[in-house]
Parts: C-alpha cells; sequence; structure tokens
C-alpha cells in the first residue's frame, strides 16, 4: 500500500492503518530496536508503541516521509529504554560502541538544554551531512542513525571493515573540526 | 555536550537523508560529476550598489571645453595624469582557499589538509577586534527607516552595508563639517576609528570561496583633468580596498571601463540599471561601491512542489509561482508579526518577517523592537518550535534608490552643497565641488534552482517526540525580508509589495 493510502488510514481513523505500517515498515523498524536494545522483546515492544505513538500523531500530522517518520519513533523510544536499562549491562547493542565513537567529537560534558541552540547544533550538522559524497554520508548516517554495526555497513557496501571504520574516523574529526570552525564548543 | 545528548541529537537529522541510507548508494564511476554539478548551482544572488558622484559647480566657471587635460609631472608621475583612462590602483583582495568540496577530492586523498587550510582561513577573516560592529546598529536603525519609506505598491531593496562603505569612503575624501556630518551618521567617533572599523567589517563579512560569496567592493573615479593627492587615493585603495581609476569623464571608454567593472562586480545582475550610469564631462570624482552576494539554501526547496498561486498585493492581487516547504527551524513571533529564518550554506540567512494582517512593512519597521530583532536581539520575540509548512513566493526584485534626499534628512547635507563643501583631502583645488548624484540600485533573487529532486526538501523535527504543534507560513501578502551575513550583519532589507514586478 503506497504510504499516503496508509496516513489516509490513520487521518480516518482506520484501524487497518496499524495492520498495513506493521506489514510494510515492521522490519525496518524493529532493526533499529534490535540495534539499540540487542533484545528481541524489548525491540518488539518498541515497535509497538511505534505503532501507538503514530497512531496519537497522525493527525494532526501528515508526515511527508513516513518510513524516516516511524523510524523516529522507534529510534527515540529504544533509546530510552536502553538508557533506563543500560545498568543491566546486556551485551550486543551498538549503543556503548557508537557512544565512545562520539566522544571524539564532544567534551561529554554538561551540556545546553536550549532547544534553540540544539536545533541550530542539528541544522549545521545537517549542512555537513549534505556536504558530503554519497558513500560517506550513507556510512554516516547508518552508524549513528541507524544504530547499524560497522559489519553490516561494511557487508552491505562490500567494503571492509577496517575501511568502514577508518572514514567513520575521518567524518568524526570533520565534523568535530567543522563544528569547532562555527564557533561550536560541545 | 554529552555523548549521549549528541548521539540523541543525531536522531533529528535530515529525514529526507535519512530515508536515502535506507539503500546503499549507486557506486557510478560519474557520481563525483554529479556531486560537483549540483553543489555548483547556486539559487539565490544578490546584487547592489551606490553611486557617489560629485562635480565642480560650473555655473560662473568656464566651460568644461576651456579644461585642458592636466600633464604628467614629476609630482604625479605614475598617478596617471595625462593618461587616457587607466587603472591607478587594483584592490588586492585577499586570496581565499576555495572550499574544499569533497567531489574533488576522490577518496578524500588531501581533502582533510584542504579543509584545515580553508577553515583556518576564515576564522582569522572573522576574529576581528571586538566592538568593531559599534555604530553600525544606529546607522543600519536610521537609515533603514529612511530609505525604506514610501514604497507604496512596489518593491524597496537598500543594503546598507553598501550606503555605510560608500559613506566611509566619502569621510576620508572630505574634511571639516562635510566629514563630521558623514561621522555622526555613520555613528564613528573620528576618522582613525571609522577607517578600522571599515576595515573589520569589510575582512569579517569577506568571503569567496565558490560555494557562497559575499564580495564588498570599492571604486574611485577620478578625471584627468584635474589634480588630486595621491596619498589619499592611495589610503583609500589601502584601507577601503578600492580600486582607483582616473580617464576623461564623458567619453565612452571611460564610461564603459566603468560599466565594466561594475558588471564584473556585482556579476551582470544589475546591467540594466549599470548601463544607464553615466560620468559627465565635469565630474570630479565618483565612487562606485558594490555588494555582490550568492548562497545556496541550507536545505533546498523541491521544485516539483513549486506551484502557481495568488499575492494579494497593495494594489491587486497577482499570480506568481510559490515555493513550498516543511520546515522545523521554528518561527520567531513578535507583537506584530512573524519570522523564519532560511539558513543560507556556510554564508549566513534569509530572515522572511511577515506583519501581521493590517500592518505594512513600513509600520512595521517604525516599532524599535523590529529594529533591535532585525538586528539579532530575540529579547523582543518569542520562538515557538514546531513543524512549519512554509509557502514563500519566488521573486525577482531590483530597485533603484535616489539618495540624495534621505542623506540630506539624516544629517548630511555639506556634501551636496558647493558652497559648504570641504573635499580638500583629495583635491587641493576642490572648491566648488558638490555631490550631484548619490544612486543606490539592488537586485535581489530567489528561486528553488539546483535542488537535486527532493533531496533536501524534509527535516526531522527537533528535539522530543513530535512537534507539539504544527503551524502554516503563508506569505502571500507583503512582507520583508533581510540578508544576513554569517557574522550577524544585515547586508540587505527589502520590502516586496509584489513578486511579479
Amino acid at each position: 500500500m503506497d504510504d499516503n493510502d496508509i496516513i489516509r488510514l490513520y487521518w480516518d481513523r482506520d484501524e487497518r492503518a496499524v495492520a498495513e505500517t506493521s506489514a510494510k515498515y515492521g522490519r525496518f523498524c524493529m532493526n533499529i530496536a534490535m540495534n539499540i536494545l540487542a533484545d528481541h522483546e524489548d525491540s518488539e515492544e518498541c515497535v509497538n508503541d511505534t505503532y501507538l505513538k503514530a497512531w496519537q500523531a497522525i493527525p494532526p500530522q501528515k508526515p511527508a516521509f513516513f518510513q524516516a517518520f516511524l523510524g523516529r519513533i522507534t529510534r527515540n523510544l529504544s533509546l530510552n529504554r536502553y538508557n533506563s536499562r543500560h545498568t543491566a549491562k546486556r551485551g550486543g547493542s551498538e549503543i556503548p560502541l557508537i557512544l565512545d565513537e562520539l566522544c571524539e567529537i564532544v567534551s561529554d560534558k554538561e551540556g545546553t538544554e536550549d532547544r534553540v541552540l540544539r536545533k541550530e547544533l542539528v541544522n549545521t550538522i545537517d549542512r555537513f551531512i549534505s556536504a558530503l559524497p554519497d558513500e560517506k554520508r550513507y556510512i554516516f548516517i547508518r552508524r549513528y542513525w541507524y544504530s547499524d554495526s560497522i559489519s553490516a555497513i561494511a557487508d552491505r557496501l562490500k567494503r571492509t571493515e577496517n575501511s568502514v571504520s577508518v572514514e567513520l574516523f575521518r567524518i568524526r574529526k570533520k565534523l568535530r573540526a567543522y563544528l569547532t570552525e562555527r564557533g561550536y564548543d560541545i | 555536550m554529552k555523548k549521549e545528548d549528541l548521539y540523541e541529537l543525531m536522531g533529528d537529522i535530515d529525514e529526507n537523508a535519512v530515508a536515502d541510507a535506507e539503500k546503499p548508494p549507486a557506486r557510478s564511476r560519474h557520481r563525483w560529476i554529479n556531486h560537483a554539478a549540483a553543489a555548483a548551482v547556486f539559487i539565490a544572488a544578490f546584487a547592489g550598489g551606490v553611486f557617489f558622484m560629485a562635480h565642480f559647480d560650473r555655473s560662473n566657471d568656464k566651460k568644461y571645453d576651456d579644461v585642458a587635460t592636466i600633464p604628467e609631472t614629476a609630482d604625479n608621475a605614475g598617478f596617471g595624469y595625462g593618461i587616457q583612462n587607466a587603472v591607478l590602483a587594483a584592490a588586492q583582495y585577499p586570496e581565499m582557499p576555495e572550499y574544499p568540496d569533497e567531489t574533488k577530492y576522490p577518496y578524500g586523498k588531501g581533502h582533510e589538509e584542504a579543509y584545515s587550510e580553508w577553515a583556518s582561513f576564515k576564522r582569522e577573516l572573522r576574529e576581528q577586534p571586538p566592538g568593531y560592529k559599534d555604530g553600525y546598529d544606529t546607522f543600519f536603525t536610521s537609515s533603514v527607516r529612511t530609505f525604506l519609506n514610501g514604497t507604496g505598491s512596489g518593491n524597496m531593496i537598500y543594503s546598507p552595508v553598501s550606503l555605510y562603505m560608500a559613506l566611509g569612503m566619502s569621510a576620508e575624501i572630505t574634511d571639516g563639517n562635510t566629514r563630521q556630518q558623514i561621522l555622526d551618521v555613520l555613528a564613528q567617533d573620528d576618522i582613525d576609528t571609522l577607517r578600522q572599523h571599515f576595515k573589520s567589517i569589510w575582512l569579517a563579512n569577506y568571503n569567496n570561496d565558490g560555494m557562497g560569496s559575499l564580495v564588498l567592493a570599492d571604486s574611485l573615479w577620478l578625471s584627468n583633468h584635474y589634480s588630486y593627492n595621491k596619498n589619499t587615493a592611495d589610503l583609500l585603495a589601502d584601507n577601503y580596498y578600492s580600486s582607483v581609476y582616473s580617464g576623461d569623464p564623458g567619453t565612452e571608454e571611460y564610461n564603459s571601463l566603468m560599466h565594466d567593472w561594475l558588471n564584473k562586480q556585482t556579476d551582470g545582475l544589475l546591467s540594466d540599471h549599470v548601463s544607464g550610469i553615466e560620468m559627465p564631462p565635469d565630474m570630479f570624482v565618483m565612487l562606485a561601491s558594490t555588494v555582490n552576494y550568492s548562497g545556496k539554501w541550507g536545505q533546498q526547496f523541491n521544485y516539483n512542489n513549486t506551484a502557481p498561486g495568488t499575492f494579494h498585493s497593495p494594489d491587486a492581487d497577482v499570480q506568481c509561482d510559490f515555493m513550498h516547504d516543511t520546515k522545523y527551524d521554528g518561527l520567531e513571533c513578535g507583537e506584530n508579526f512573524i519570522s523564519i529564518d532560511l539558513g543560507l550554506a556556510g554564508n549566513g540567512k534569509m530572515r522572511l518577517i511577515l506583519p501581521d494582517e493590517g500592518i505594512t512593512p513600513e509600520e512595521l519597521l517604525g516599532d524599535d523592537s523590529v529594529m533591535k530583532f532585525m538586528l539579532g536581539n530575540t529579547n523582543y520575540v518569542t520562538t515557538k518550535d514546531v513543524e512549519v509548512k512554509l509557502t514563500v513566493p519566488k521573486f525577482d526584485v531590483s530597485s533603484s534608490i535616489d539618495m540624495i534626499d534621505g542623506l540630506q534628512e539624516l544629517g548630511i547635507t555639506d556634501l551636496f552643497s558647493s558652497e559648504s563643501s570641504d573635499f580638500s583631502p583629495l583635491s587641493d583645488s576642490a572648491a566648488g565641488v558638490s555631490v550631484s548624484k548619490v544612486e543606490q540600485d539592488t537586485r535581489v533573487t530567489i528561486d528553488e534552482e539546483g535542488c537535486r529532486a527532493s533531496a533536501f526538501t524534509v527535516m526531522v523535527a527537533m528535539g522530543g517526540w513530535l512537534p507539539d504543534e504544527t503551524a502554516e507560513l503563508t506569505i502571500d501578502r507583503p512582507f520583508i525580508f533581510e540578508i544576513i551575513s554569517e557574522t550577524g550583519l544585515p547586508v540587505f532589507v527589502g520590502i516586496v509589495n509584489d513578486p511579479t514586478r
């Protein structure tokens, strides 16, 4: 079913919307949740909560990119769940590794909660990403948005894990320089 | 910032880029070329110029035909006297490294070094002494109100920075009360302060890296029939990045040289206006100051979303093309207006200000809090963190302002009086000189050209889960726009009453 048709079901308050969403994007959302939580049961709950959130948000919203809209909800839900349970030290999640990598960009001190500043920072990161060549942009987003493992990214690109790691290292270094150049002290 | 915060914040990056990353990119050997071609297209270009022309009051003087070309002597050797048309000094601009477009560095080889060089160069330019913009706010407020007044149903664009530069150079070539009146309007304590501030503003805002541009250019046009103080002309070249020319005013060749310079500095955007500027035979000096700006939207508009619609001009409804997009940058809400900022990649931003219904743009500009907001003070607005369905007209508007009345209203009067003016720093024989023409021509265009399909049309909402609310901003009635440089300096301000004119 076309995304617009699914969204129309949400607007019509037709419960088939959830079933259609699950059929089309269930696996996509599950992958994101699993990358973060590394636990099938928790991930499944997050994906189900994703449908609930979508049901509550549409209407009034009419997402232009329905897939990314759902993925963002799943990512946030999974991250919240990870934060509340990470003391359990469950293995397999990419998050500890990703956070270690992100340490190269930030000071890891308490930062601003100012939403306007955060928004500016996101816009700046967007500009940085948009200037990257396609493949580098793909690697960056797969790692830090989808939370894919390095081996999964390497598989998809038919490259070695080492070359993807090196690529990510370079991008992080550039991003840090890019942000510093624009006056961000994060 | 905590690493966890950064990871969370990454969740809000461009939704379109996220969707693109669902599948690996095609590994085409042509991908570098495609990317470069897209990056090379600019979607917005702005240009403006101010022309000052001074001539002798010859009502009681001998006719111009009697004035002989000043011969070259030992004193003025090398300064061009006696030469028909000559470039006496060419402004030397900083040699800015080109923006290190990754597409030109296959597999990233050499890119890091190029990026470091570019970034450190930009940083050096931006690092100017504290307070270098002092006075500009005062000048901006008074001059915007003066020159963006009485637009009627037409469009009016004004570049404060262009007039600032032309007045700055005028202060250098004048003295006494003539100079003081200019310094007062520019809100500068003395000529030394002006000189320092001018140079800092010029350097801090200079951008010509191939990605975007903001180039402020000045030139001084002398007549080879009169003698000038070489030191003053040199000072303008050194401190004001001004080129200096000498020639025979009124001749086709000299006008042509001037037209070429203006067209080159404004990328030909003002060629229609430029062709109407002529140096009369009795001209004593002409100053030309130009601003040339171009930038690419940070998040480009989707060409496919552009559609015709109705814009409610003061006189009548008109049909024009509107660009549509969803923005997640939020809105700034003032007492009588709503505003949105559209980022221009690495080169500042365009701010669109829509007055509430029943309020004209001119009335809004009379509000002090609006002026402060336009100068970067956000204490007078409330930021609403919402998803915005933006509708904005494409436009290509230009205007020509005769500035003499406005400058006199601001307090600069001696410059226009052959009896009171004092041009002694430029020439010992400058008695009876007055400025007869001050004109600013400006053109601003915005559109969605350069969009790569729908690659940059939609962004993810910031922070939290989902936007608390959505808003629509439809700019279909007269509005104000402002082009603000990366350093926060307002470079252009305009009122668009009719985007089709």
